[in-house]
């Protein structure tokens, strides 16, 4: 694949996944440059040009960890050990939420969670694609996912009662069929 | 597996099927599809994850990183097969790259060729994209006319003009609001207007340079509960979606040809 092509597929994914890792756009920017720069050295040497797209993510997971300088470990976790039910969540107020809110949401949750379920959520990669990039048991990224989404569910709550009582923005209503 | 085992697999079920391949995915699938309570979670938990990836996805990154990742790279070398500390000129190349890259970003044109795509070939999922976006709700901020919206979306995107058919403005009761959002790396317009009975209306636009082999009038298809209206006018991939029950493809038809009578 061509670098232009390479980087017009994936620079917008990558750059949503650096910016729910780094919590700021300069640093998303910057891990994101990095990224492809470390592929316009290295890419060459990947024979298998149908994981471009895994070392792309791979590649810009360690450029923020080693960014960091620590790396806290956390235990692996057994299908077993996790609860089996999700709090619910008000769609209705979530639906209101724009881009930024669901990523405010999502900063608040601790890292081991938050990096699995942006790439969930980035739709590119599945449980097994996510446990090749983070190094870990496809049973931890699953476990990871459901702990995740009910910690995310939980702030997405939170931020929509607050934006209830304080609301910031108006927003269109869905059914807007019905609103001529 | 157990039910509750099952539940906690398809967790990691992407929507609209992407890993039903997946045998743990598969065995978990048809175990709860014998429970129709859990089958309705399932489903619940689907169009939400559907709906909070989607304004993830919607987050755009700034205008000029595409270029300066391109910039970048042209004066980046690939690396040897020999170690750095064996290359002499390695910190002069490094000194070099330092000075080289802030010039590069500003002075080299954006000249990467883009691959164009039969319009055949896009649309359908286009208008599946888009009409399934009002059907969950798009994130529209309320502005009542035109004339504001192209002044807010131009200071969005200073590059990109808005471009909107002037029937449309003409023959339809203010705006109800407008969105930008991100389609495959494109980015697309989202206008919405205010045609009296016809409900409101929906104009979808977005750079049709990437899009080859087009028809040469317009493609009317009911797609999610929506009649649309899709075709290519000043370089812009437009699409018009109303109600189906509202809008009759002859109304959209009405709304957008100057030489057509506007709805009543």
């Amino acid at each position: 694949m061509e670098f232009s092509q390479l980087v017009e597929t994936h620079y917008r994914g990558l750059y949503q996944f650096a910016l729910s890792l780094a919590h700021s756009e300069a640093d998303a920017s910057d891990l994101t440059q990095e990224t492809f720069l470390r592929w316009a050295e290295k890419g060459s040497q990947l024979r298998d040009a149908a994981k471009a797209k895994s070392w792309l993510y791979t590649t810009l997971y360690r450029l923020f960890l080693n960014r960091r300088r620590h790396v806290t470990r956390f235990p692996h976790d057994e299908l077993s050990e996790v609860e089996s039910a999700l709090p619910s969540v008000e769609s209705d107020a979530v639906r209101n939420m724009e881009g930024a809110d669901v990523l405010e949401a999502l900063s608040q949750i601790d890292e081991v969670f938050r990096t699995p379920l942006t790439l969930f959520y980035l739709e590119d990669h599945s449980y097994q694609e996510i446990a090749e990039i983070l190094d870990v048991p496809p049973g931890t990224v699953m476990s990871r996912l459901w702990r995740g989404k009910a910690l995310l569910r939980a702030k997405l709550n939170e931020q929509a009662g607050a934006e209830h009582k304080n609301p910031k923005i108006v927003k269109m209503n869905p059914s807007l069929k019905k609103e001529a | 597996m157990n039910i509750e085992e099952a539940k906690l697999i398809l967790q990691c079920r992407r929507p609209c099927g992407r890993d039903d391949n997946d045998p743990a995915i598969r065995e978990a699938l048809a175990l709860i599809s014998e429970d129709a309570t859990a089958m309705e979670n399932m489903r619940k938990e689907e169009e939400l994850d559907t709906f909070i990836g989607e304004r993830l996805r919607s987050l755009t990154p700034p205008l000029d990183l595409r270029r300066k990742i391109l910039a970048g790279a042209k004066v980046t070398p690939a690396r040897a097969a020999k170690h750095w500390w064996h290359r002499p000129w390695w910190m002069a190349a490094a000194a070099a790259l330092l000075v080289a890259i802030p010039v590069a970003i500003k002075f080299l044109p954006d000249s990467t060729p883009v691959a164009r795509t039969p319009f055949a070939a896009i649309i359908g999922d286009f208008r599946h994209f888009t009409t399934q976006r009002l059907n969950t709700g798009p994130n529209l901020e309320k502005i009542p006319t035109i004339k504001e919206i192209k002044a807010r979306l131009a200071g969005r995107s200073p590059s990109k003009p808005v471009a909107v058919p002037e029937h449309l403005c003409d023959c339809t009761q203010g705006t109800v609001g407008c969105e930008l959002f991100d389609w495959k790396g494109n980015e697309v317009t989202l206008i919405c207007f205010n045609a009296g009975k016809k409900g409101v209306v929906h104009l979808f636009t977005m750079d049709a340079s990437v899009i080859d082999a087009f028809p040469a009038t317009a493609v009317c298809v009911p797609v999610n509960g929506w009649q649309t209206r899709a075709w290519v006018q000043d370089g812009k991939l437009m699409m018009l979606a109303g109600g189906e029950k509202e809008a009759t493809e002859e109304d959209l038809k009405n709304l957008v040809e100057q030489n057509s009578a506007a709805p009543k």
